[in-house]
């Protein structure tokens, strides 16, 4: 038996800014839910480094969050388009950030020593 | 395979200690609606999805969580640190400290270890994800019952974030669940 069920197309969804959909952990204005008033923490880098990361932080999480609605939508060509947009965003701020600060995988580790293993790791004050 | 990458999902950065905080907080690591129940269910899930969407979901959402895991413990870890045994027994964390010291252990917020029960994997699309979605609803009611015990702007932040993206995945289940239902959960299908 075959109900021919096709997922169903949602309205075209509304984002958010990039750095304020990391800042509320979520892109789509339409999904959006606040808790007792308390909504929005503005992310205030305290040195270059930081900065260099949240830039990347911010891009990656808005690829991730249109790679999460590609799974279910993947002929939605608006939806596609700017998800290429965004990992080529978070692949520029990924090489301006290994570039000063070191690698972020072990693959893009450079010269000697081998500083895949230099701090901070990311549960300290990173 | 993973490949790890050197950075959280969101920037964390605790300044003062809690260890009552983080006493509770730990539940998200190892209690039933945490992040380890969360990213092992999802992934042990994917390999029985009747389709590229559920497997692709499942994974990525699955994935997501294991990053989420270590978020929770990097926040434990920053409110933990530089702790003095008398602010461990001014917190009653005595009995975490004779069996973990300062380690990341998965336990609840009564200090029950981690129970794989809560893989909760069934082999039925629509079993499955129905669970997956309650998952996400749990996960959400307990960032904001946490949420409501602390005021530092440093804790609140990530515990927010974690808390609305328990929404967006709830959503994104939601939608693959309708598509299943409407396939797999109808008279002699």
């Amino acid at each position: 038996m075959n109900y021919n069920v096709n997922y169903f197309t949602p309205n075209q969804p509304i984002l958010f800014e990039p750095q304020e959909a990391l800042t509320l952990g979520n892109l789509f204005k339409n999904l959006y839910m606040s808790y007792k008033g308390f909504s929005n923490y503005y992310l205030q880098p305290s040195n270059e480094r930081q900065k260099a990361l949240l830039t990347l932080q911010i891009y990656e999480f808005v690829a991730h969050e249109l790679n999460l609605y590609l799974d279910l939508y993947s002929d939605d060509e608006a939806m596609l388009q700017l998800f290429k947009e965004y990992t080529m965003k978070a692949h520029d701020a990924r090489i301006q950030f290994i570039d000063k600060y070191g690698p972020i995988e072990v693959r893009e580790t450079n010269g000697m020593p081998f500083t895949w293993i230099e701090g901070p790791w990311p549960w300290e004050f990173q | 395979m993973w490949i790890y990458s050197k950075k959280l999902q969101y920037p964390i950065a605790i300044k003062n200690k809690d260890l009552t905080m983080a006493k509770y907080i730990i539940t998200q690591f190892g209690g039933p609606n945490g992040e380890l129940a969360a990213s092992q269910r999802y992934l042990a899930q994917r390999y029985t999805m009747p389709d590229d969407q559920g497997k692709a979901l499942l994974t990525d959402i699955g994935t997501e969580k294991l990053a989420h895991m270590e978020m929770i413990c990097t926040i434990v870890y920053q409110l933990t640190s530089d702790v003095s045994i008398e602010e461990i027994k001014a917190a009653g964390l005595q009995s975490y400290y004779t069996d973990h010291g300062c380690g990341l252990f998965p336990v609840d917020a009564s200090g029950t270890p981690f129970n794989a029960i809560c893989f909760a994997s069934m082999g039925d699309p629509v079993a499955d994800i129905a669970e997956s979605m309650a998952a996400e609803q749990k996960a959400r009611a307990t960032y904001e019952n946490l949420m409501d015990q602390t005021e530092d702007p440093d804790v609140l932040a990530p515990l927010s974030f974690l808390r609305q993206r328990e929404i967006v995945h709830y959503q994104r289940f939601a939608e693959l669940f309708e598509v299943y239902k409407a396939k797999y959960y109808q008279p002699d299908c």
